[in-house]
């Protein structure tokens, strides 16, 4: 067992842990920051995969924008001082039922996937230049397809949040 | 893999940052008693030498108090968070020619992507301290650090176009005389040999002195630091997020700050004042870059490399203890104006400025 095997086990057992913390724990609050250390584990996995611009995406995108995003709602939305932001146990069946469902069908394809009995070492890691040059150049229309909607996705939320100036809607 | 040579960079780094925050603390109360025509710190020591020495003593030594009715696992866990990940940034950080730190060919996003870990932390102690103040301090200063990365980002990315690498050590290799390719005064004087200022970022390409203003005010806003401490803003929040922190602590959340000026004036020094490379150039016979630089491999280059680098980064803290001390606090529209109307427009136009340099460039060679 060697030293990366030992990380690997470590960050593995951190994110599933957290994983569960999220799930099992009542207090909202408590779920957003264990979400930060899934997403942090999750991270640091990636790194160990030799996929560093990925790995620091990750941490970029989903802990520096979203995750601070849901912080706020929880934060902003919930009466700090009266009462403490718990959630409820509804729909216990039926999560379950998916959630099983959900692991047999992943159990299945894992079962069936053919992964060679020993993984080419990560010995070069994934050039960033090279993953630009792909980006714009073999995936340009996906991306441009996704700068729109992510475009759409702004100027919609703009136009919701816009306080209505017009005569026929003063209420809202 | 050899763990001793990297233990025992984290032991001096750590060290390090612990004394620089002491002379830190020490130099901010110097400074601003100079511009405030005062004296400062005068009893301990000569000229008030052991005065933070001693404040630090006494801080270590107070009751580390955890509010009643606190988060007691977010209040225990935030200031580990914020000063871990201002000191993970320094992992990515190259000293000099040969000590380049954590080689990463994403350095520069890694030490964005840490910051955005240390607003977590931020909010952590914010909602952990279960006070009114404490809370706004720190929804104050997580959004405003959000709102300043974005030029930040941006006029780092219009440098970095014109490096064409995210690697912080090939980056200050591009800015001096050890550069592998040919350093371009303006694109056209091909300056390799001279080396110093004039084959600096800022100087090849001058729109990135603009760039590097926004960066530095932009790095004031991240920092927290006046004129935009309106999350610390004493009049009205008391102090802002670490309000109920106490004892060792706090201590630690104050070094994280000063830890993080230092980090921010480093990034800044790599990216656009050349790094670890001298500011003299060579004149003639007088060659001062090759005087004041040592080779690659030597004990001379690691400490040159050192000292100048580190010479930029307290610049940058200097300049920003001089703005504290002269600039009053934004109001919040003004804050507002000044991130969306000012500094994001300006940044886009050196982005483009930078990719149409960049054009040019690669149509002519």
């Amino acid at each position: 067992m060697n030293l990366e095997m030992i990380v690997f086990i470590l960050f593995a057992a951190l994110t599933l842990v957290a994983g569960l913390g999220v799930a099992i724990s009542r207090n909202v609050v408590y779920s957003v920051f264990l979400l930060f250390v899934i997403l942090f584990g999750m991270a640091a996995l990636y790194v160990l995969a030799g996929a560093e611009f990925l790995a620091v995406s990750q941490i970029l995108i989903y802990v520096g924008g979203i995750l601070i995003l849901l912080l706020f709602g929880v934060m902003l939305t919930h009466k700090v001082r009266e009462m403490k932001p718990r959630s409820g146990i509804v729909n216990l069946l039926p999560g379950l039922g998916v959630a099983g469902g959900l692991m047999a069908v992943l159990f299945y394809v894992l079962g069936k996937a053919n992964f060679p009995e020993t993984p080419p070492a990560p010995t070069q890691l994934v050039d960033t230049k090279a993953l630009g040059l792909e980006t714009v150049t073999h995936f340009l229309l996906p991306f441009e397809v996704i700068s729109i909607l992510l475009l759409v996705a702004l100027i919609g939320a703009a136009y919701i949040s816009r306080k209505s100036e017009s005569p026929e809607n003063p209420t809202s | 893999m050899d763990l001793l040579p990297l233990i025992l960079r984290i032991v001096i780094c750590l060290v390090f940052i612990a004394v620089y925050a002491l002379v830190a603390v020490y130099a901010e109360r110097k400074v601003s008693a100079f511009i405030q025509n005062r004296l400062g710190p005068m009893e301990t020591g000569p000229l008030g030498l052991f005065q933070t020495a001693a404040d630090i003593l006494k801080l270590l030594l107070k009751e580390g108090i955890i509010p009643k009715d606190a988060d007691k696992i977010l209040f225990v866990a935030a200031p580990i968070v914020i000063f871990v990940s201002v000191f993970a940034g320094l992992a990515a950080i190259p000293f000099g020619p040969d000590n380049t730190g954590a080689l990463l060919n994403v350095g520069l996003l890694f030490i964005m992507a840490i910051v955005s870990v240390d607003v977590i932390g931020l909010l952590m102690a914010g909602w952990g301290s279960n006070n009114k103040y404490a809370l706004l301090g720190a929804l104050r200063s997580v959004s405003q650090i959000l709102s300043y990365e974005i030029p930040a980002g941006i006029t780092l990315l219009a440098a970095v176009m014109m490096y064409g690498t995210l690697n912080l050590h090939e980056i200050s290799l591009a800015q001096g005389t050890y550069s592998p390719e040919p350093v371009l005064f303006l694109g056209i004087w091909d300056v390799t040999s001279i080396g110093g200022v004039v084959s600096w970022a800022i100087f090849r390409y001058p729109h990135l002195i603009v760039a590097y203003l926004i960066y530095f005010i932009a790095s004031l806003a991240e920092c927290n630091r006046a004129p935009f401490d309106i999350p610390e803003a004493e009049s009205e929040l008391v102090s802002g997020f670490h309000l109920e922190y106490s004892g060792f602590r706090f201590a630690i959340i104050f070094l994280a700050e000063y830890a993080n000026m230092f980090l921010v004036g480093l990034l800044a020094a790599l990216v656009f004042l050349g790094g670890w490379n001298t500011p003299l150039p060579n004149l003639g016979s007088f060659a001062l870059a090759d005087w004041t630089s040592g080779e690659p491999g030597t004990f001379a280059g690691a400490a040159w490399g050192t000292l100048w680098i580190l010479l930029k980064a307290f610049a940058a803290v200097l300049a920003h203890m001089w703005i504290r001390w002269t600039l009053p606090r934004l109001r919040v529209d003004q804050l507002l104006k000044m991130s969306w109307k000012v500094l994001t427009p300006l940044a886009f136009l050196l982005f483009m400025i930078s990719g149409i340099v960049k054009l040019l460039e690669v149509y002519q060679g």
